[in-house]
């Protein structure tokens, strides 16, 4: 009975010691996940829905985690992951209002403005391209860990991001042909 | 946007008008607690599915253990077992005043069928139970007399068996298709029928007297009623009856669940009196008899392989007969060959037989393996009942009149025999 009791006390004192690391680790890491997620969603509460789910599997995951190496790769894999197979399976009543973003009022200042046209850009592009340009751009990752977050080889990190890029730059150069046009008008 | 290095500061840019809001750590615990439970149910469904199709291969496909032939509870003194298949009440009735007429037994009462149905072979078949005048219990088998329009002869009437332990009921003989007592002419003209109780889903009967193997494929199902018919030597001393039980499971293989030697003959066959072999010398065995005066000496000793040897002394008030082995030089019998009816005489010699006085002549060929058998005296013919006594050890050779034969009874392992008397008028 006393050596059942120590073991349940040692196991509530690890469960207590496991519950504040992984506490710490969730205040350290959301606001940088939140970040990478508006990035890729486009939307402020869709971005807090998909890391909370990114942070709470991490948390079930936690003790494993523990006993391997790079919990960081776990967390951005389990967030573009998270991110794409909501794109994929999204259902009827979740689909998003494409003229209604579309048509979104543009704001009236430059940096606002600029920063609402590339807003428009990226959600434009595919779920996996938006998140190839994501991880390279924003998080700095190397080709070989974008492909490891991607679940995929780097040929097709290559592909998607330089396709991501592409598809920004002719977006780029017709808005800004449109806009010449309306000032020659 | 010209650059990737506008881009990502566009991204930084954007990224950093995002910040968290208050209070976010509990939401994150709760979708872990709400994940977490989901993932609980949802293992617990698919171990729950997981059982479910376990069990229902289980019971389906048949793995696992057979289950065992369970007793049916005795009707009084009777066997409890429903009749098999659809009962033929003008079969019933037919034989039912045919065993009331027999030797002033009836009338019957509380008559009650195992069996009353046509069959291809012996035309009708019954079975009853039932008390006689005297209040005995009593089993009686009934076959049709082709040679009288298929009236129903009453074949045998015997006590019933004990209706506990009895598994199998059976009758042997030659003497089922004629008028009562008359044995067929036709050499493959034994039939044997046999009864096991419910539960058995297959029954095998084979003869130790032909060469054909019988045992066939356990898994056609033939019920638990069979008729068959055997060459005119069988009797229901070489005949063994075996039941097998198949669950209704999709891949169960049948379970053997009894092999027994075959009940008796109808009235008319030799009849078989079992004893124990109580002592042994080199040559001879001694059996216990029991309470019977029909074993007589010059009748024949069997086992269900073949012919042991000969009684040559019977002590009636200690109960004991002792019997001459096949091996003994004492023991000398007329023979032929089974396949070619090949004659000759056979004697012991030690440990093994010789056939002799072959006569001479095309097609008197004795080959390796041909089975040898005697004519049983207390039968009334010499093809009926013959037992095998050995089989050729080796090929004849041409122009000479003799042949070894080695004994297919195993006479160094004998526990109990059968005694062949004649059957008993009274």
């Amino acid at each position: 009975m006393r050596f059942r009791a120590r073991v349940a006390r040692v196991r509530g004192l690890m469960r207590g010691r496991e519950d504040e690391e992984v506490t710490a680790f969730v205040r350290a890491s959301h606001g940088r996940l939140l970040q990478t997620a508006y990035l890729l969603c486009g939307d402020r509460g869709k971005a807090e829905d998909l890391v909370q789910t990114t942070l709470a599997k991490t948390v079930m995951a936690w003790s494993r985690l523990q006993r391997s190496e790079g919990i960081d790769h776990y967390v951005q894999r389990v967030l573009v992951n998270t991110f794409v197979s909501s794109t994929r399976r999204r259902s009827w009543w979740e689909q998003p209002l494409g003229r209604l973003v579309e048509g979104r009022a543009r704001d009236e200042y430059g940096a606002v403005e600029q920063r609402d046209w590339l807003r428009r850009a990226l959600d434009a592009l595919p779920a996996r391209q938006r998140a190839a340009v994501v991880l390279r751009f924003y998080e700095d990752l190397s080709e070989q860990a974008t492909a490891e977050a991607l679940g995929c080889s780097v040929g097709t990190v290559k592909s998607l991001t330089s396709r991501g890029l592409r598809s920004l730059r002719i977006r780029a150069e017709a808005d800004a042909a449109g806009e010449s046009e309306v000032r020659y008008a | 946007m010209r650059s990737p290095t506008e881009l990502r500061a566009g991204l930084v840019e954007m990224a950093e008008s995002v910040k968290p809001v208050e209070g976010f750590e509990v939401g994150v615990w709760k979708r872990a607690r709400r994940l977490r439970a989901r993932r609980r149910f949802a293992r617990t469904v698919a171990a729950a599915m997981c059982v479910a199709v376990a069990v229902t291969m289980f019971r389906l496909v048949g793995v696992g253990s057979t289950p065992h032939l369970t007793a049916t509870p005795p009707d009084g003194p009777f066997l409890g077992w429903s009749a098999v298949g659809d009962v033929d009440t003008n079969l019933v009735r037919e034989a039912t005043d045919v065993w009331d007429r027999a030797k002033s037994a009836g009338p019957h009462t509380a008559v009650r069928p195992l069996v009353a149905t046509r069959d291809r072979r012996l035309h009708s078949v019954v079975v009853l139970q039932g008390y006689d005048k005297k209040g005995a219990a009593r089993l009686a088998f009934f076959t049709s007399d082709t040679s009288a329009g298929d009236a129903l002869r009453l074949r045998t009437d015997r006590p019933a068996p004990d209706p506990v332990s009895t598994q199998v009921i059976s009758l042997v003989s030659p003497r089922l298709t004629g008028p009562a007592g008359a044995a067929s002419n036709d050499g493959w003209g034994t039939s044997a029928i046999a009864i096991a109780a419910p539960g058995v889903t297959t029954l095998r009967m084979s003869s130790t007297t032909i060469d054909q193997e019988l045992i066939q494929d356990p898994g056609s199902e033939t019920g638990r009623f069979v008729v068959q018919m055997f060459n005119l030597a069988t009797t229901a001393s070489t005949v063994t009856v075996t039941g097998f039980s198949k669950s209704t499971k999709i891949l169960s293989k049948p379970r053997k669940v009894f092999t027994l030697p075959a009940d008796g003959g109808a009235d008319g066959d030799a009849r078989a009196v079992r004893g124990a072999v109580i002592g042994r010398t080199d040559q001879q065995i001694v059996v216990a008899l029991p309470a019977d005066r029909s074993v007589q000496p010059g009748q024949l000793a069997v086992v269900a392989a073949g012919v042991v040897g000969r009684v040559t002394a019977v002590d009636q008030t200690g109960g004991e007969a002792t019997i001459d082995l096949v091996t003994s030089p004492r023991f000398t019998s007329q023979a032929y060959t089974n396949i070619s009816d090949v004659p000759g005489s056979v004697r012991g010699a030690g440990t093994k037989l010789v056939m002799e006085h072959i006569p001479p002549g095309e097609k008197m060929y004795v080959y390796q393996t041909n089975r040898v058998v005697v004519p049983d005296p207390s039968q009334q013919d010499r093809s009926i009942g013959a037992v095998t006594i050995g089989r050729a050890s080796e090929d004849k050779a041409d122009g000479a009149d003799t042949v070894d034969l080695t004994p297919t009874a195993d006479l160094a392992h004998l526990r109990d025999v059968s005694i062949m008397t004649p059957f008993d008028q009274g």
